[in-house]
């Protein structure tokens, strides 16, 4: 299947899906019909001149959608898709759902002046969120030195380079919490509206400190990305053992180290260490709000065997020792609920 | 004790008020505290979205008393209190509230305080509600509960976010648009909870504006002199001419809690803004909410503050 337009709409762009699968909308919501797969897709127009399609989709068919450039005023599109679901084939033949595969999982920018594609693959289950946003939208966020900071110089390097980036942790968590409650939040525009927010803050302040971390900028393959985001996964799969070595993530990635290192900071925003230093005491501070581990115990699980250490480490993290932050939460019962992902940077 | 009252709807307003009154020189809205004072620093600061913001976040030598005193517009106000003292005890609140309601907070002194307080329009929360599954409902629902008082368990994801926004360290181009974002997530927070709890108590309030009148009739009656015993409920509900069991459900629905928990929610806090002001004996202020025996009165007082009145007159 095959879409093809020039739109930076997302209600023209839903129109184009309904068109595509023979069926209607209803409202700023599309269902697809079961003969061509399963999933919906839902556009929203924020009062910030913002506007996001958020999507969920397993399609039977490839689709491969095309924007066309057009020139008269330039919009960004900026793409988070996940592969939430890769299809696997068993011996008998019958094709069954295999646990993420994140590799495939990227964040693209793209500028209504230039083509673009997207593509879906049969059987994949595939989250998307397409935020589209211009200069004058950012004005409701950022100050103008600041817009012609990133549109200037981060964006257009970026376009010009076509980079892929990956979806990080605290992302996948912010999407994760998205789609959870998305069909049932009695406040769905202001709840997709903050997280597509964080999303873009996200994505923004990531330019910020891969600029401060790296002089030159390199440019990445697809499948440079797919080795690099496996060798993430690897990282921050197990805080309570030692986390892998430089040589084995490299050999991993197929890369020297050098390479892998490099890339991994420019990928990530932080050198290696560093980025799963920051993972595993946002873990530690998630486990200590559950409530059900003692200071102790959560240090233990994350692999310190000195409580001091785990406890100098925390408070550089957040400038509070563990103890302080359990003690600020214990006087309230804790209430367990879905929780907004970490913001902190 | 450093006294600061007011009743501003503008947080510039309010800073250049607080900075004078702590004698504080401010720069683009915001105050660093000289070290004779304490140390810390206070800011006030309009999000380009209409919303204003005031984050204080200091160590003060003198205790201080903010009194909010009753404006009459229409403003929102989201409250969020956190002081912990050096014997590292936390007292936190957050209040949803509205700027018609008087509103009394003592920052002791040699304690870390932060304030996160949140100021919006009537208009700007009906225009943020418009399009939401439910905003016409809580959006009704805000506008029959007054006086508003609505309290949230201060848990750790509101935590969170008020460190983010306090102590993150923000890059400068992205400082307003990261605190925009936290911001944010607490009204979205507070007002999905605000959702839940009308809900959850099976109904909304459905008062005719009559009704609602004769409700606030029988508030302003509890309330008016504390020195004699309230009417009882027999009498009130002749009073608001309905039923004594539709009066205690309706007040409980309108006012959040019941009819004799809300006159001594009212009483007491009337006495401790009494003892704060150190013009009144304990004895006097005892007597003056018809206690006739002290120890009553700091019982009372203790059940509800968690503090002796003795302790707050020897601070």
């Amino acid at each position: 299947m095959y879409i093809e337009h020039s739109a930076c709409n997302v209600a023209q762009i839903l129109q184009l899906f309904a068109h595509c699968f023979g069926a209607r909308t209803n409202g700023d919501h599309f269902e697809v019909p079961p003969v061509y797969g399963e999933g919906q897709l839902n556009a929203y127009n924020f009062s910030s001149g913002i506007s996001a399609l958020v999507s969920e989709l397993r399609l039977n068919e490839r689709l491969l959608i095309k924007r066309n450039r057009h020139s008269t005023a330039q919009d960004f599109v900026l793409q988070f898709n996940e592969i939430a679901e890769t299809p696997a084939t068993n011996d008998a033949g019958i094709v069954s759902a295999q646990p993420a595969d994140t590799r495939r999982s990227v964040v693209r920018l793209s500028s209504s002046l230039k083509a673009a594609e997207t593509e879906f693959l049969p059987s994949y289950r595939v989250r998307a969120i397409t935020i589209i946003f211009n200069k004058q939208a950012l004005l409701n966020f950022l100050d103008f030195d600041a817009i012609e900071k990133f549109i200037g110089t981060f964006f257009s390097l970026y376009l010009k380079k076509n980079f892929v980036a990956a979806i990080d942790a605290e992302c996948r968590l912010i999407m994760l919490d998205l789609f959870r409650d998305i069909y049932s939040h009695p406040l769905q525009n202001l709840f997709v509206e903050n997280r597509v927010l964080l999303l873009l803050e996200k994505f923004m302040h990531n330019f910020i400190v891969k600029e401060q971390h790296t002089a030159k900028k390199l440019q990445f393959k697809e499948d440079e990305i797919s080795r690099l985001v496996k060798a993430e996964n690897t990282l921050l799969e197990d805080f309570g053992k030692l986390p892998p070595t430089i040589s084995q993530l490299s050999k991993l990635c197929a890369m020297s180290s050098t390479k892998f290192k490099n890339d991994f900071k420019i990928l990530y925003g932080l050198p290696v260490y560093e980025y799963y230093q920051k993972n595993r005491m946002a873990h530690a501070r998630a486990l200590i709000q559950g409530g059900d581990y003692s200071i102790k115990e959560v240090g233990m699980m994350i692999g310190y065997s000195n409580l001091g250490h785990f406890a100098a480490a925390f408070k550089r993290e957040y400038n509070m020792l563990p103890s302080e932050w359990l003690h600020a939460n214990k006087l309230h019962p804790l209430v367990k609920e879905s929780g907004y992902p970490f913001t902190g940077s | 004790m450093i006294k600061i009252e007011y009743s501003y709807t503008n947080f510039n307003e309010l800073l250049r008020h607080v900075a004078s009154s702590l004698r504080l020189k401010l720069k683009n809205n915001s105050a660093v505290l000289t070290p004779a004072i304490g140390d810390g620093s206070v800011e006030a600061m309009v999000l380009k979205n209409g919303l204003q913001l005031m984050l204080f976040d200091y160590t003060l030598k003198e205790e201080v008393l903010y009194h909010r005193k009753k404006a009459n517009r229409d403003f929102y106000l989201i409250r969020i209190d956190d002081a912990a003292d050096q014997k590292d005890i936390v007292k936190s609140s957050l209040l949803f509230s509205h700027v018609m309601n008087e509103w009394f907070y003592l920052a002791p002194a040699n304690t870390r305080i932060r304030h996160l307080h949140i100021l919006f329009s009537k208009d700007w929360l009906r225009d943020l509600l418009v399009n939401e599954p439910k905003g016409e409902m809580i959006m009704a629902n805000l506008l029959l509960n007054v006086p508003l008082y609505h309290y949230e368990l201060f848990d750790s994801e509101y935590r969170r976010l008020l460190h983010d926004i306090l102590l993150l360290k923000k890059d400068p181009m992205l400082n307003e648009f990261t605190i925009r974002n936290r911001v944010m997530l607490i009204v979205e927070r507070l007002l999905t909870r605000y959702y839940r709890k009308i809900t959850e108590t099976g109904r909304s309030i459905r008062a005719s504006p009559d009704e609602l009148q004769r409700l606030k009739q029988v508030e302003s009656e509890i309330l008016k002199d504390f020195s004699f015993t309230p009417p009882n409920i027999n009498q009130l509900s002749r009073m608001a001419a309905m039923s004594a069991s539709k009066l205690k459900q309706m007040f409980k629905e309108v006012f959040g809690m019941p009819v004799y928990q809300y006159y001594q929610k009212h009483r007491l806090q009337r006495g401790k803004a009494m003892l704060i002001t150190k013009k009144y004996s304990l004895k006097e202020v005892a007597s003056e909410l018809g206690y006739t025996h002290v120890k009553d009165f700091s019982k009372a007082f203790y059940k509800h503050f968690d503090q002796l009145p003795e302790e707050l007159i020897s601070d």
